[in-house]
């Protein structure tokens, strides 16, 4: 268990990111959202929960609801151990943990290296991602804590009866 | 726990069955078994008062309901003793953290889970011999047969979904009898883990929405459990409160029901004594109809010699310890057996349920055919006004004049003896 780093290189013309992996794809996550992140834990998983429930870990002294990430993908869950972040949404006082296959490091792309989600994105994709970054060798997709809320995927048609395996892609 | 006292003149138990009686919640004959404990808790009826004037508030029969329903919710329990003419002692116990409960861990599909030990009654282990034995079928309700009552069965594997183990019939199972919030069913689970004090941590409101669940909690070996919502699981199994017996025929197709088979206040599978009778209408040679009576009902069996059977006011008597036993003769047996010296009699001595008091009678029987366990019939009026049972293939009568609630002759008999 480490914490996130307190010191962030956000200036004007850059923002400083958080690197996760899911499957072979890239994403970030603004680093001021993450309240901390969990090493390797394994969740329990909750009978009759949701798909995308990747189940419950111990957060100090709390029970931590986790959404895997990978099923939110349409990949399959996996080995059921992965990293967890953990994400405070002020507003609903809901906490809620993300499951990723690994967490890299900070980046720190410039904010005008954003690019808006592309029109050919299929539903599943637009409901996660916020846009991608020009990074090289490959894109980094940014990702916005508050749509993986478990409150506001349940509200999601499109993950409410989500199976893993549906093949969709990025 | 709080303990509240009074010198007051205390419950009058009398009255507060005496009420129950006019106000239809129990017949008499069930008034005469209750113990005083019992009847004091008539006291937490819903609905329940012996106050003769009802005002907007008071004499409605709502305020003990209240306050035990409360008391439970929070885990606790409520005792009442009363001595009429002494006082009532009121005893609240409220756990000391309502958060942490005990609890037992059971173990299914390979995952743990947390089941509260208030709604637990009794644990029992079905070894591999007599797994595949142990569970009988009504339909597509599973049962299991604890003692004399019949349990609904609900595999905790298949209400979550889990992954079943393949060798249960193998390895055993144990059945958690639990009863919450008026629903009492076995839960099988597949292992015990042990007994723990867990800490109730709530859950976020996606997993509260799947609604079987009242929690999770840490277990000592740091790995965290569900708890199991008790009632909640119940229901979903399609499990119903006992009293709602009644709405057996308005169930909608499909849906299954497994509260306790009670018709009549018989079970609907018990021990008979069997004996043959050769009444008028009742067959002949080899087909003479059976006739069985509830075994809770018949006290035992005796052969007397018929020489010491006496006639007193024109009926049958039969001196027996010290007491003077009326015999029933329905069958005309002692007629056919004067000719016969030396004959012996076969006397089914037999308790009857009378207002307030138990009396033996002697049913005088042609012959005993032996104990079998029988299923009780559903009740049809045009072929036969009464009981019918299944024995060994065959149809019997039911005596039920002995055993109007064989329950409670259970309970008669042993404070006879």
């Amino acid at each position: 268990m480490k914490s996130a780093e307190g010191s962030t290189k956000d200036t004007d013309d850059t923002v400083s990111l958080c690197s996760v992996r899911a499957g072979s794809g890239l994403f970030g996550i603004d680093t001021r959202q993450i309240r901390e992140v969990l090493g390797a834990s394994t969740p329990l998983r909750v009978p009759l929960a949701p798909e995308y429930i990747a189940g419950v870990v111990p957060y100090r002294g709390e029970v931590l609801t986790t959404v895997s990430f990978r099923v939110l993908l349409g990949l399959e869950r996996g080995s059921g151990t992965g990293c967890v972040l953990v994400f405070d949404d002020e507003q609903n006082s809901e906490r809620f943990g993300l499951m990723v296959d690994a967490v890299g490091g900070e980046v720190t792309p410039a904010r005008n290296a954003l690019e808006a989600n592309l029109s050919t994105l299929d539903a599943r994709s637009v409901a996660l991602f916020d846009g991608a970054y020009r990074l090289q060798p490959e894109l980094m997709v940014r990702l916005d804590p508050q749509r993986l809320r478990p409150s506001q995927l349940a509200r999601n048609q499109l993950f409410g009866a989500a199976k893993p395996g549906r093949g969709e892609s990025r | 726990m709080i303990e509240v006292s009074d010198d007051g003149a205390g419950i009058s138990t009398e009255r507060v069955l005496a009420k129950a009686i006019e106000d239809g919640w129990m017949t008499p004959e069930q008034a005469s078994s209750k113990t005083e404990r019992d009847a004091l808790q008539l006291i937490f009826v819903a609905g329940f008062s012996t106050a003769k004037k009802v005002t907007n508030v008071s004499g409605r029969g709502v305020g003990m309901d209240v306050v035990r329903a409360n008391v439970e919710k929070v885990g606790g329990s409520v005792e009442v003793e009363s001595r009429a003419g002494l006082g009532t002692t009121v005893r609240l116990r409220v756990p000391l953290t309502l958060a942490i409960i005990p609890a037992l861990v059971v173990e299914s599909g390979g995952q743990s889970f947390v089941l509260p030990q208030s709604s637990l009654i009794e644990l029992v282990y079905v070894p591999p011999n007599d797994a595949p034995a142990a569970i009988e079928r009504i339909g597509t309700t599973e049962l299991y047969r604890l003692r004399e009552e019949l349990l609904p069965l609900v595999w905790l594997g298949r209400l979550l979904e889990l992954e079943q183990r393949a060798n249960t019939e193998q390895r055993g199972f144990y059945v958690a009898v639990l009863e919450s919030e008026g629903l009492r069913f076995g839960l099988v689970v597949d292992d015990l883990r042990a007994l723990e004090e867990i800490v109730v941590k709530p859950l976020s409101g996606v997993l509260g929405d799947i609604g079987l669940f009242s929690g999770a909690t840490l277990l000592g070996n740091g790995t965290l459990a569900m708890i199991l919502d008790v009632a909640a699981a119940g229901t979903r199994a399609g499990i119903r409160p006992a009293a709602d017996a009644s709405t057996l025929a308005n169930l909608k197709p499909g849906q299954s029901y497994a509260a306790r088979v009670e018709d009549a206040g018989c079970a609907a599978e018990r021990s008979m004594v069997i004996y043959e009778s050769r009444r008028p209408g009742c067959g002949q040679g080899g087909n003479q109809a059976w006739i069985g009576i509830p075994l809770s009902a018949v006290e035992r069996i005796e052969r007397v010699p018929l020489g010491s059977i006496e006639y007193a006011g024109g009926r049958a008597v039969l001196q027996c310890g010290g007491e003077l036993l009326p015999l029933q003769d329905d069958d005309a047996v002692l007629p056919d057996m004067e000719a016969t010296a030396g004959a012996m009699v076969t006397v089914l001595i037999c308790v009857r349920p009378e207002a307030h008091t138990m009396r033996r009678v002697g049913m005088v029987v042609r012959r005993v055919l032996g104990i079998s366990t029988s299923t009780l019939l559903a009740a049809n009026e045009e072929l036969y006004q009464g009981h019918l049972a299944m024995v060994d293939n065959r149809v019997a009568t039911v005596q039920c004049e002995f055993a109007g609630a064989p329950q409670g002759a259970a309970v008669r008999l042993q404070e006879v003896a």
